[in-house]
């Protein structure tokens, strides 16, 4: 049972993200606003505040297996349990807060692309949507554009090296198509 | 013997050797076990959402004893006089099979049957399931023989269903609403689908103030005590709520991935001999025990 903390809430935006718009996309907004994820009803953390394995339960609760919106994993070929090593958790790919901009002048989709990583004390801001490097050097992130999906083609295997999944992949592989056709995100992006 | 001839044996029985290995096969293991059934004499049976399949674990030492495939994203586990009910997530229907696994039959007009099927319960007693359409926003209710039972429970006033149990005792239903947009609730109605009662989620005290229960209500049972356990997906625990009132008596569990603890758990059942509760910890893949976990005072 946890009581609400919705002062520190209240307080902690002005304190931490200056200048910083807030928008949330619409389905986060209207569901409950910052307390969707910083809940007040019984959240993953005491604080209020969340890191990677609170993230992941809030992320899940909604988003996991028969959780209430579209269901989506983590990508973890590795088997490796959230706060390992090598965990690849939906804060390396996604900004919970906001659609982001990228180094192409655009606006990045489905909330892909971070601006801090979370494991960075103090944070630094970066200026484009990155992707993070979970598996490789920690810290290391890389510029990401995805602007569009309908097509399905550049987006995730761009040729320039800023596809959602060429950042990290050869794109040797099904150049040009749409991975998630195949790659189905509910199963952490395994081959079928 | 010539030389060529023993060679040829010798390949032969390497060949039989080797796919007399290749036919005993890999075991197949829990990736994402989500819901749970009623314990059994047989044993308890999981839905495994991310495998495909159904697992019958033995009853005392939950080792996997027999599983088989089912249709995409299997979500609620029912069994009855012998059929194991499936709802079958992203092909919108409930299908039915024998205990080894050959498809019978499925509920209704079968695939969209249900925009999307999630916990299921039986009430033994009235020889009807319960399944939680999540997206449809109500419990539907079939016949054991796979016809709509005529009516629906819940109809206008759940807004996301996630699972559901029945109290054979009260004969009351009890459903896991998520509630978005509003508050979390478990609500509870009567067989035939008249509402009787909420257990919320939230109460609010005091100036500021919102105390929370639960957050992520998913699977739900009862002890015929008059106590409901209760999962919350987002807490990693197990309440324990009178299951008039709703007060929380007691936890179970605790967040984390480490042994024994839960990471996205998603329901609970007791196994009535023992008094054991066991938990379908669906991240790290495993059935949690807690020894007498279902006995209260
Ligand atoms: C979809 C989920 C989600 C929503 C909705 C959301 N946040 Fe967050 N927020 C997160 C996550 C996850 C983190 C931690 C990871 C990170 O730092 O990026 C975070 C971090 C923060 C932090 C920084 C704390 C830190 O440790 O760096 C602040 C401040 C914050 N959020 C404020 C808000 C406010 C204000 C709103 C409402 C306008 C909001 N959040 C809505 C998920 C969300
Ligand atoms: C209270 C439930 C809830 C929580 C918690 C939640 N989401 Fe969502 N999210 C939704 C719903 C509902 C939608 C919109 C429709 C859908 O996907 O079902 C959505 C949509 C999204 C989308 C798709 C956006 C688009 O443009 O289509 C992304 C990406 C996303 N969420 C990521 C996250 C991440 C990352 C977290 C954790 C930090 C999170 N969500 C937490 C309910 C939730
Ligand atoms: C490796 C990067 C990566 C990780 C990790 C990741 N996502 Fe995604 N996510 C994506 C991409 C790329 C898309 C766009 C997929 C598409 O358009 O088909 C996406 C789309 C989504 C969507 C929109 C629905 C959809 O399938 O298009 C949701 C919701 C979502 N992600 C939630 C999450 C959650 C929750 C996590 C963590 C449990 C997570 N993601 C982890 C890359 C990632
Ligand atoms: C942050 C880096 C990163 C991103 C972004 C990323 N991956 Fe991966 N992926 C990995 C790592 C690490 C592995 C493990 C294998 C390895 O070490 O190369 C992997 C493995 C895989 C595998 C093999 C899994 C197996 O066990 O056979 C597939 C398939 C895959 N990724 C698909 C995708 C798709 C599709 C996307 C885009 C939506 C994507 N990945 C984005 C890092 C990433
Ligand atoms: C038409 C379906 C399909 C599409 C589209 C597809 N894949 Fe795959 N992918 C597969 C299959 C099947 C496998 C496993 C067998 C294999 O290796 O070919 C696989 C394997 C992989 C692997 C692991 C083995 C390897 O080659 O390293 C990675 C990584 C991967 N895919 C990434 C991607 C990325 C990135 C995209 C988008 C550019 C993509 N895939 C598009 C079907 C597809």
């Amino acid at each position: 049972m946890k009581t609400s903390r919705m002062i520190l809430l209240l307080v902690l935006p002005f304190m931490l993200l200056p200048l910083r718009a807030e928008a949330l996309i619409a389905a986060h907004q209207n569901y409950n606003g910052c307390d969707t994820c910083h809940s007040l009803h019984g959240s993953a953390s005491d604080t209020g505040l969340l890191d990677e394995l609170s993230t992941e339960a809030t992320c899940l609760a909604c988003h996991g297996p028969l959780g209430i919106a579209t269901e989506a994993a983590a990508h973890n070929p590795n088997n490796l349990l959230p706060g390992e090593v090598g965990y690849i958790t939906c804060l390396e790919c996604h900004n919970p807060h906001d659609n982001r901009t990228n180094s192409k002048g655009g606006t990045n989709i489905r909330l892909i692309g971070i601006e801090y990583d979370y494991n960075d004390n103090p944070a630094t801001w970066y200026p484009d949507a990155a992707i993070r490097e979970e598996n490789k050097v920690l810290g290391v992130v890389k510029g990401v554009v995805f602007e569009s999906d309908s097509d399905g083609t550049a987006d995730f295997n761009r040729g320039d090296g800023l596809g959602a999944c060429e950042i990290c992949h050869d794109p040797n592989h099904r150049q040009n198509r749409d991975c998630t056709r195949c790659h189905d995100h509910a199963t952490g992006f395994m081959p079928p | 013997m010539k030389l060529p001839l023993r060679l040829l044996l010798l390949v032969g029985c390497c060949l039989i050797l080797f796919s007399c290995a290749g036919n005993d096969d890999v075991k197949p293991q829990m990736q994402s076990p989500v819901r749970l059934s009623a314990v059994t004499t047989d044993g308890l049976w999981v839905a495994d959402h991310l495998a495909n399949r159904v697992f019958l674990l033995d009853r005392q030492s939950l080792e996997i004893r027999d599983s088989f495939p089912v249709g995409p994203r299997p979500a609620g586990v029912v069994v009855a006089s012998g059929r194991v009910f499936v709802a079958e997530q992203n092909a919108g229907r409930v299908s039915v099979y024998n205990l080894s696994g050959t498809p019978l039959f499925r509920l209704g007009q079968g695939d969209n049957e249900f925009l999307r099927p999630n916990g299921m319960a039986l009430n033994a007693a009235s020889g009807l399931v319960y399944i939680a359409d999540l997206k449809a926003g109500k419990i539907r209710v079939f016949t054991l023989n796979g016809t709509d039972a005529g009516f629906a429970i819940g109809s206008g006033e759940l807004n996301a269903p996630t699972a559901v149990t029945f109290d054979p005792d009260r004969r009351e239903i009890l459903v896991s609403d998520f509630g978005v947009p509003d508050a979390p609730q478990v609500r509870v109605y009567a067989e035939d689908g008249t509402f009787l009662r909420s257990l919320p989620g939230t109460v609010s005290s005091g100036m500021l103030g919102v105390t929370s229960i639960f957050s992520a209500p998913q699977g739900l049972t009862v002890d015929g005590k008059g106590h409901l356990f209760l999962v919350d997906s987002l807490l990693g625990q197990v309440l324990v709520l009178d299951e008039l009132t709703g007060e929380l008596l007691k936890t179970v569990g605790r967040t984390g991935t480490g042994n024994g603890e839960l990471f996205l758990p998603l329901d609970v059942t007791i196994d009535p001999g023992s008094g054991d509760l066991l938990v379908a910890n669906s991240k790290p893949a495993r059935i949690e025990v807690y020894r007498q976990g279902g006995v209260m005072p």
